[in-house]
């Protein structure tokens, strides 16, 4: 983990923001035009190198089709992903 | 981020000393450097705290025309290190908030915040260095006449680029092909 890019870097946070994009064909430089970021924050997130604001959390899973506790979570998310 | 889209045309920041189109154009940029590696970056980093140093041991120097021309060069080289430094970090230390999304925000703010305790720290070392420079200080026989330009220029400099350095340091390497 950056220091000082986490939210809470005592608590990780999990997510399936690769999986979801894969699945949805994007490229990670069309998902962050989609939500307003830069590509490499992109990056950042779905490495868990960074926890996003709620409001990106939501753009995030409007985007991608899911909910948000379906795109995140604070426990390692199953292997049927 | 998406104001950049709302509002193309240019605009230069004068507090932050960057234009929109300078801002845009780093956070494009994709071409393969050795400043997206975290050891140029803090080689830079070195490079830059390394001439700040020079700048104030020219103090020491008793001729007035060499130590004039020590402190131009050196000062022209911490300017080009500083502009180095800069682009390396994409310009992040020092854009505007409505030109960088929120990691980005947050990465900054925390090399400001880091930045400033260092210059805290800096001030009171320069401030004891001036004491021990003037007419009845400790190393008054030592100094030169206009001693405190050099001094004067590597606190300038170093209150400019800490941000940049201190986030330069910190950043890891940029992965290939993150755009994919």
């Amino acid at each position: 983990m950056l220091h000082g890019m986490g939210r809470n870097k005592e608590e990780p946070l999990f997510n399936r923001i690769e999986a979801a994009r894969t699945a949805q064909g994007l490229s990670r430089q069309a998902l962050a035009d989609a939500v307003g970021v830069h590509y490499q924050t992109i990056g950042y997130l779905e490495r868990g190198e960074y926890s996003p604001s709620l409001t990106l959390a939501l753009r995030l899973a409007e985007v991608l089709g899911l909910s948000v506790q379906e795109l995140f979570s604070v426990r390692p998310f199953d292997v049927e992903r | 981020m998406t104001d950049t889209k709302q509002t193309p045309k240019d605009r230069f920041y004068w507090a932050e000393g960057v234009s929109r189109s300078e801002v845009e154009k780093a956070m494009a940029d994709r071409r393969p450097s050795r400043l997206r590696e975290q050891g140029p970056r803090r080689l830079l980093v070195l490079g830059l705290a390394v001439v700040m140093t020079a700048l104030v041991l020219t103090v020491f120097v008793s001729q007035n025309k060499f130590r004039t021309y020590s402190e131009a060069l050196l000062l022209i080289l911490g300017l080009v290190l500083w502009f180095q430094l800069r682009k390396a970090v994409r310009l992040v230390s020092d854009a505007p908030d409505e030109l960088l999304d929120e990691r980005q925000i947050a990465l900054r703010n925390a090399a400001h915040t880091v930045a400033y305790r260092t210059l805290v720290t800096l001030s009171v070392a320069y401030g004891m260095l001036v004491l021990a420079v003037t007419p009845h200080g400790l190393l008054h026989p030592h100094v030169g006449e206009g001693f405190w330009t050099g001094l004067a220029w590597s606190y300038l400099l170093g209150a400019a680029s800490l941000p940049a350095m201190v986030l330069a340091w910190r950043l890891p390497s940029e992965p290939r092909d993150e755009a994919a």
